[in-house]
């Protein structure tokens, strides 16, 4: 149902957007009769109605149809770019995990602490600069100053081995940053409203030391919150890094969008984006499917 | 065994405290079931979280007085220090025991968790101690309620693992705030009776909160009626009812419905009770008492005693024999 009505929209609102991708394909000097023959090459010529069942049929068939611009299948095009966001969103998980989540229990802790208003003014900051920026000067220290990585471009780790991973160090630090920061702040608020529920103050009644209250009863009911964050922070790194995957020239889904979107690429704009939807459906039913390990009241249906 | 003497719980700035439990003073003995009532915001929730050294943090403090388990003061200490410095046998249950429960883990565990920092033991043997504390407070079949979570209980089952909880401390005194408040009236029999039941068997002492006379009236040995922050009367549960000394303590008992047969309309106390910090000098009944003299406003009440454990703070007490 989601999908039906995400496909409609999406190939209605591509086919409202002014533009031709055959004016893109062919450039000015190109004759009407060329002209008219590509488009009807194409399928162009047909009524939309006709072109979206069309597109549909095909869809359910496997087939994303072929790229206008790269001359290629879309599937193959949208794979090759979904190599490179996949690796470098989970990479970017990685980074907000590992530091995210345990700065913003450090912070909740710590509440109203110098130390809490320093890791939250922190967190504020990062979150406000943007990742270009941050890029930018990551390029400049660790790849122009200190040389420890390469500064643009991914080779795929299917040609060059895992070493190529190491591309993606920089962007997926670009990009954790106001990530990271976000998952803090929502860490650091999901512990504190927990903190304040009865059942820790009945725990905190038993006798348990701090830490131990905070193990057993705070942390994984502050999880809940942060874990469907978690699901959506990852979907939209998928497709819209593409600031990030610009600045480190990255052959991700993201900037494969906005340029499809630049070159009127009928077929591969729609493919990406029902990609795209697919992506989130997924993560939903991952993160509904989490909640139920992490929440015994939640019962599947 | 617990004695509260001149218990000061302040909120607002250092230099500008608020007292919401002002001087609060009373002994609990073994085997005892005091009742502290009052309506709500008179502190008496906030005096049982001071004497089990549970203030929410930040809020309210303790800024004067002192608690006395078994004669060593334990004001400052939050329950996990007291258990450090060996006076740990305190336990309190909650008034809502829906959220009392922290709703992702077993009750197994939850009460197993206590029996560990208590008695030192881990594993199956809490586990079993776990068992027998919920064969205690005559949970229904046990064995099984171990590893159930505490969405799938009622609200007496749940309270019944609260008092299990309670228990694996092995109290020498047992606070309860409203343990029965959010309760269907039949559990809420069930629940006093094996409260009862289970101060005599244990010998505890029990420091039992409520805004419910017809509770104390069942329950308690003796009374203490708290009104804005203030204890203002303590006696034996018979001696209160039958000759209260406290004008509030009277307004209090002429509002009771079954006081007051075929009475069309409840009588009331006039007014409301006054803001915390707004009564500078004077008795804090003083605005709404029937029998207010001039005196009452300037100059604070003395705590008289009317008879043998019987106090009263009131500068002018009703004399005993009064209500028929």
């Amino acid at each position: 149902m989601t999908l039906l009505a995400a496909s409609v929209i999406i190939f209605a609102f591509i086919h409202i957007v002014p533009g031709d991708p055959i004016y893109v394909l062919l450039g000015d000097t190109a004759t009407p009769d060329q002209i008219d023959a590509l488009r009807h090459q194409l399928g162009l010529d047909q009524p939309i109605i006709l072109q979206y069942l069309n597109w549909t049929g095909h869809v359910l068939e496997g087939d994303l149809g072929r790229s206008i611009f790269f001359q290629a299948p879309v599937l193959s095009v949208i794979a090759d770019g979904a190599e490179t966001s996949t690796l470098l969103a989970t990479m970017t998980m990685i980074w907000v995990a590992v530091i995210g989540v345990p700065i913003g229990m450090i912070a909740a802790v710590r509440h109203g602490t110098w130390l809490d208003q320093g890791l939250s003014g922190a967190a504020m900051l990062m979150a406000s600069i943007p990742t270009f920026w941050v890029g930018l000067y990551l390029i400049l220290i660790f790849a122009a100053w200190l040389g420890w990585f390469p500064s643009s471009g991914y080779p795929s780790i299917f040609e060059g081995g895992v070493v190529n991973l190491r591309y993606l160090v920089l962007p997926s630090l670009a990009l954790a940053a106001p990530n990271a920061a976000l998952i803090l702040r929502l860490t650091r608020a999901s512990m504190l409203d927990v903190s304040r529920e009865d059942y820790v103050r009945t725990a905190r009644a038993k006798g348990i030391r701090p830490w131990q209250v905070v193990r057993r009863h705070i942390w994984r009911n502050a999880l809940l919150a942060v874990v469907s964050a978690f699901g959506f922070t990852f979907a939209a790194l998928l497709s819209e890094a593409v600031v990030t995957e610009t600045v480190f020239a990255l052959p991700g889904i993201g900037r494969l969008v906005v340029q499809s979107i630049l070159r009127r690429d009928y077929p591969v704009i729609q493919g990406v984006i029902l990609v795209i939807v697919v992506v989130y459906l997924l993560v939903n039913l991952i993160v509904d499917l989490s909640y139920r390990l992490l929440d015994p009241r939640v019962e599947l249906q | 065994m617990l004695s509260v003497r001149d218990l000061t719980v302040s909120v607002g700035p250092e230099t500008a405290p608020v007292d919401i439990v002002a001087g609060v003073s009373f002994d609990l003995a073994k085997g005892e079931i005091l009742g502290l009532v009052g309506e709500s915001g008179c502190g008496k929730s906030m005096t049982s979280l001071a004497v089990m050294g549970l203030l929410p943090q930040p809020g309210p403090r303790v800024r004067a007085g002192r608690v006395l388990l078994e004669g060593s003061d334990v004001t400052q200490l939050q329950p996990w220090q007291r258990v450090e410095a060996g006076h740990g046998r305190m336990a309190m249950i909650f008034q809502e025991p829906m959220t009392s429960l922290n709703p992702v883990r077993r009750i197994g565990d939850q009460i197993a968790e206590a029996v560990r920092v208590h008695e030192g033991i881990s594993g199956a043997a809490a586990l079993s101690r776990a068992r027998e504390l919920l064969e205690l407070v005559r949970m229904p079949d046990p064995g099984m309620q171990l590893s159930a979570y505490p969405h799938q209980l009622s609200g007496g089952q749940r309270q019944r693992v609260m008092i299990a909880i309670a228990l694996a401390c092995r109290p020498q005194v047992l606070v309860a705030d409203e343990p029965t408040t959010a309760l269907d009236v039949t559990i809420q029999v069930q629940i006093l009776g094996l409260l009862r039941e289970l101060c005599n068997r244990l010998d505890m002492a029990v420091l039992f909160i409520t805004h419910d006379m017809g509770v104390i009236a069942q329950l308690a040995d003796r009374v203490s009626v708290m009104y804005a922050g203030r204890i203002v009367e303590t006696a034996a549960v018979d001696a209160l009812f039958g000759e209260p000394r406290h004008h509030y303590t009277r307004g209090l008992m002429d509002c009771m419905p079954s006081r007051n047969s075929g009475v069309r309309r409840l009588p009331t106390i006039s007014g409301q009770p006054p803001v915390p910090g707004t009564v500078a000098a004077g008795c804090v009944f003083a605005l709404r008492c029937a029998a207010v003299h001039d005196e009452c406003r300037v100059a604070a009440p003395p705590r008289l005693e009317a008879s043998q454990g019987h106090e009263v703070l009131c500068a002018f007490p009703l004399a005993g024999g009064e209500l028929p």
